[in-house]
């Protein structure tokens, strides 16, 4: 019976969506291969042996592909008829990667394209982000090396950051539900600010619940700011797509939280500075002022009165030209009639008249004799 | 201008305002030969309290010690 399907049907290429796997201890794995053709369900047993297992390993790590439920597959193998029961069941020798992640890549878009018609891709983005997060609640796998990564980097930033944890599946069946129902919860706590949702590396089909639709809008209607640090290099999830921020690992998401704080610590003190520099620049120019107005007061207290002086000796000599006593040591002297009018003019004289003629020193009197004009 | 009784009492600007006053009617032709004499005389005394002030206005100012520049 398997000559006969192997010579039929050797290397015959199947694909289907991969339903429940067990992983064995001798190294191979069974799964299996589920087509849901409009209610009819087939399912294929699957083996995919330890050597063939090894041999496909380079390939699946380079894509980042693991064989867990709910993935789609496009296996090559040969059917086969095993054990006593005859169980016919198909042993795979090769997967095409593109297939996979093709289906995942359109399912992803699906997704995206629904949350953003619904008004919630960027709806997280919208949440409040405090400017000093230091409540943070930590959705994560508990002992985990994302946490322990996580909480190290918090602790080593000297900041006090409280933090509450949620202990969750990060993978696997229920992973998603149980990731969206802690952030549900810790969305609603008063003593939590933001919301940290971390994991470590995996690969593509291990990070498949943070692709999960569920999740996604439970992050996206969290009404606390979500930061991602879902250990992958390349490519982001649904979860940080619609995430206040997403950051490629969990030491870099607790980089991101620190650095908010930090930020507001160094505008608090750049601001700080900038008004001690005001208020000494202020008290400088006012320092200024002062010793100007005392450089000023110096030379000011002198030369005013010099200037008085100077204005008085000015009107004192001008006074002196005006002293009739010194004009009168210098030969001059006023004459008077009888009736004591200065005569100013020849007019004023008549013959015979008395008058008097007042010098420096004294007076004389003396009879005109005669007045010539 | 109204004269004060104690030039003692007479401010430094009334002072020289009065003196300048003085000036320009010693300045004037038609002055009266009679008052010329008193108006000197006022002139003169209104010199002195000028004087007097600044010298004091000097004593007084350099006695005030000023706050260093820098």
């Amino acid at each position: 019976m398997n000559d006969l399907l192997a010579r039929e049907f050797s290397d015959v290429w199947v694909y289907g969506e991969v339903g429940k796997v067990t992983n064995a201890a001798s190294g191979h794995c069974y799964f299996d291969l589920i087509e849901d053709d409009d209610g009819e369900r087939s399912v294929l047993a699957v083996k995919l042996f330890r050597g063939v297992r090894q041999s496909l390993a380079t390939k699946m790590k380079q894509h980042q592909i693991d064989i867990v439920s709910g993935i789609k597959v496009r296996i090559r193998g040969t059917p086969d008829v095993f054990g006593k029961s005859s169980s016919f069941g198909f042993k795979m020798n090769d997967l095409d990667p593109r297939f996979t992640l093709g289906d995942l890549a359109a399912k992803r878009e699906d997704i995206v394209n629904r949350l953003k018609k619904d008004g919630l891709y960027d709806r997280n983005r919208r949440t409040h982000l405090p400017l000093v997060p230091l409540r943070i609640g930590v959705v994560t796998s508990k002992g985990s090396a994302a946490h322990a990564d996580f909480m190290k980097t918090l602790e080593q930033s000297g900041i006090g950051f409280q933090v509450s944890l949620c202990d969750v599946r990060v993978q696997g069946d229920g992973a998603a539900a149980s990731v969206a129902v802690a952030i549900t919860h810790l969305a609603m706590r008063d003593d939590v600010e933001l919301i940290a949702v971390i994991r470590g590396g995996g690969s593509k089909t291990d990070l498949a619940a943070f692709d999960d639709e569920a999740l996604a809008r439970a992050v996206a209607l969290c009404t606390k700011p979500v930061f991602t640090g879902i250990g992958h290099e390349v490519d982001t999830s649904i979860v940080d797509e619609v995430a206040y921020s997403w950051n490629k690992t969990p030491t870099a998401c607790a980089i991101a939280i620190i650095d908010r704080v930090n930020d507001f610590v160094l505008r608090v003190e750049t601001a700080a500075q900038r008004m001690a520099n005001v208020v000494l620049t202020a008290l400088a120019a006012a320092e200024r002022r002062v010793a100007d107005a005392v450089g000023q007061l110096r030379t000011l207290r002198t030369t005013v009165l010099n200037e008085a002086k100077a204005r008085i000796d000015l009107l004192a000599s001008d006074l002196k030209g005006h002293d009739p006593v010194v004009l009168m040591r210098r030969g001059w002297s006023i004459t008077h009639d009888a009736d004591g009018r200065v005569l100013k003019s020849v007019k004023q004289a008549k013959k015979g008249v008395e008058i008097t003629t007042r010098l420096a020193d004294g007076t004389i009197g003396s009879t005109i004799r005669e007045t010539v004009s | 201008m109204p004269r004060k009784n104690n030039d003692a009492e007479t401010g430094y600007e009334e002072a020289v305002s009065e003196l300048e006053e003085i000036l320009a009617e010693l300045s004037d032709d038609d002055i009266d030969v009679d008052h010329l004499a008193e108006r000197v005389k006022r002139a003169t005394e209104l010199v002195k309290v000028c004087r007097d002030r600044i010298a004091a206005a000097r004593l007084e100012v350099k006695d005030i010690e000023l706050p260093d520049e820098s």
